[in-house]
């Protein structure tokens, strides 16, 4: 039945959500709402010469919301790689002839521990995220709100604002298949294959605040499709894709022990496979770093690591529009928590999973004064800064029979910085040859 | 597996023509007998050596099913420790097969020294071989395993 549910949703991540036309890439629809393909504010205003007024409205929204486009690339290349089912692994008691698992854990979900598989054994798994993205920066994705103003604010007519309040509405499905083979009792390689879906609907609803033009609403206005003139106006553009994501490499080593304490070190290479245009992958090779530290007794096993990862350029960190690149930032990440046996096929999972990204732009929720002086809106800007990204993590690994894991998993955010779903749910099945 | 096990021994004492001596040292090609967990070097053996098969299969079956009694009955000198450390192993695993190839077989004044190589399937998974050695003595009930190394 698993196996029919799990085949069923691969198949529906394939096929059922159509990838985005090529003129309608995810990553351009928050850019391109408005503008020419978007909400025009429109003017039957003549300037001096008597030709045609144009209003050119701008806003920080518009001109610097690539933060949404890269934090989404950005959990994109927090794809976890789930540890090998290393909880599957024996010691010999020489005394006795006897073998005992070395560990009764199975170990952590989103997190990793030093243990390897074992020289020339297989692990297979599969595993399926979904994140439906609430806040970016504590502001409710609900209603983000901007304010538009005119080119060359002045007092009059050029002090009129358009204000909007933008619902943003996405969402990741991650579908992750992971190979992991033990080269050497002490080093695993693995491949981590994602097949990701995304989905975005942007709808703005927008007003033109008649601060300088009260007495003429036909300098600035929205016109409908009978061709009235309004001061609202709403609209929307949604999009979505699946295909490949980034495919990451992994080395890890268990390089020394000391007594329970287990040491490694690991690398993981972000392929840019994914079409970061479509917000698939994140559009940079990145590089990664890691070390593990955990401890082994019978029931409880903590864990922790530590990693630094560099990443390349890519165009959702510059500007999607012209396609120009700018590097995506880097970041530290890092994880702490336990897996504890509660029996012997039943492992529960706990952890804080965070990372801190560095130099990264940032929304911050800002207070809009008109040139009045008096009209105030709320609004949003954009700062480049380092900030935390703590999440926790609870699950548990199921072993029904054999080498057969069941894993599943509740990722839920610690605190408000970055792009941020409530709670995550994770399922999959993990096997060891 | 019971059954399997005593048909190899029926196999075994009908194959060999076990000679009796007071010592006796076996350094032989393996050959493989499928129809027990048991494989012993070919050759002249003393009749020891069906008897040592015997706790050497007791001991595969012990470990097979998991029986600490039958651990303890072909292993008497078991310490309450490693009793428990026994009976973690056990419960810690689901299925054992247990394959033996005897490599070399010594016995000398009522001890003897069995030095195997072991090749296990954990829960369907094989693990890679690896060596073993059993010190045996006789005694007035018959042969028991006296330490287990590698």
């Amino acid at each position: 039945m698993t196996r029919r549910i799990l085949g069923t949703l691969a198949f529906a991540l394939l096929v059922s959500a159509p990838a985005a036309r090529a003129d309608d890439k995810l990553a351009l629809l928050i850019p391109h709402l408005y503008g020419p393909t978007g909400l025009v504010v429109d003017s039957e205003a003549r300037l001096p010469d008597g030709s045609t007024h144009s209003a050119h409205f701008n806003s920080a929204f518009q001109a610097e919301f690539t933060q949404f486009n890269v934090a989404i690339a950005s959990q994109l290349t927090g794809l976890p790689i789930p540890t090998p089912a290393s909880g599957f692994t024996y010691t010999l008691d020489p005394g006795l002839g006897l073998f005992t698992r070395s560990t009764k854990s199975f170990g952590p979900i989103l997190s990793d521990r030093a243990d390897t598989v074992g020289r020339h054994k297989l692990s297979l798994g599969v595993h399926y995220q979904r994140f439906t993205f609430d806040k970016i920066e504590g502001v409710d994705l609900g209603d983000v709100p901007a304010v538009f103003t005119h080119d060359n604010p002045a007092l009059g007519g050029r002090d009129d604002v358009v204000t909007t309040s933008n619902a943003i509405d996405a969402s990741v499905g991650q579908f992750t298949t992971y190979l992991n083979f033990g080269v050497t009792s002490w080093l695993d390689a693995a491949v981590a294959v994602p097949l990701v879906s995304t989905d975005l609907t942007v709808r703005s609803t927008a007003t033109v605040q008649r601060i300088g033009t009260s007495a003429n609403p036909a300098i600035h206005f929205f016109r409908d499709a009978n061709g009235a003139i309004g001061n609202t106006r709403s609209f929307e553009s949604t999009g979505s894709a699946s295909g490949i994501g980034d495919v990451i490499l992994r080395l890890k080593a268990r390089v020394a022990s000391l007594g329970p304490l287990a040491i490694g070190l690991g690398v993981d290479s972000r392929t840019p496979t994914g079409d970061e245009m479509n917000l698939l992958g994140a559009g940079a090779w990145g590089v990664k770093p890691f070390l593990v530290l955990s401890a082994t007794s019978r029931t409880l096993s903590p864990h922790a690591t530590v990693g630094y990862e560099w990443n390349g350029e890519s165009t959702l960190a510059g500007d999607p529009v012209a396609g120009t690149k700018a590097k995506l930032p880097d970041q530290i990440t890092y994880s702490g928590g336990v897996a504890v046996a509660v029996t012997g096929n039943l492992t529960l999972a706990a952890d804080v999973i965070g990372r801190r990204i560095i130099d990264g732009r940032r929304l911050v929720p800002k207070t809009f004064t008109s040139l009045d002086g008096r009209t105030t809106f709320p609004d949003i800007s954009f700062v480049v800064t380092s900030e935390n990204e703590v999440s926790g993590a609870v699950g548990f690994k199921f072993n029904p029979r054999g080498r057969l894991l069941i894993d599943a998993n509740l990722l839920f955010s610690l605190n408000d910085h970055g792009l941020r779903d409530t709670l995550t749910p994770l399922i999959g099945l993990e096997y060891g040859f | 597996m019971r059954q399997r096990s005593q048909r190899g021994n029926a196999l075994v004492a009908l194959a060999l023509a076990l000679v009796a001596g007071p010592s006796t040292t076996v350094r032989a090609a393996i050959f493989d007998d499928a129809a027990s967990a048991i494989t012993l070097p070919s050759g002249d053996l003393t009749t020891e050596a069906t008897n040592i098969r015997k706790v050497l299969e007791a001991y595969v079956h012990a470990v097979e099913a998991k029986d600490v009694q039958m651990f303890r009955a072909v292993k008497p000198n078991l310490s309450d420790e490693e009793e428990k450390r026994a009976r973690m192993a056990f419960k810690s695993i689901q299925t054992q097969v247990v394959k033996m190839n005897v490599l070399v077989l010594e016995v000398k004044d009522g001890k003897a020294t069995v030095k195997v190589s072991r090749r296990d399937t954990i829960n369907g998974s094989i693990v890679s071989s690896f060596p073993q050695t059993f010190q045996l003595a006789k005694e007035p009930a018959g042969w028991t395993i006296q330490d287990i190394g590698r």
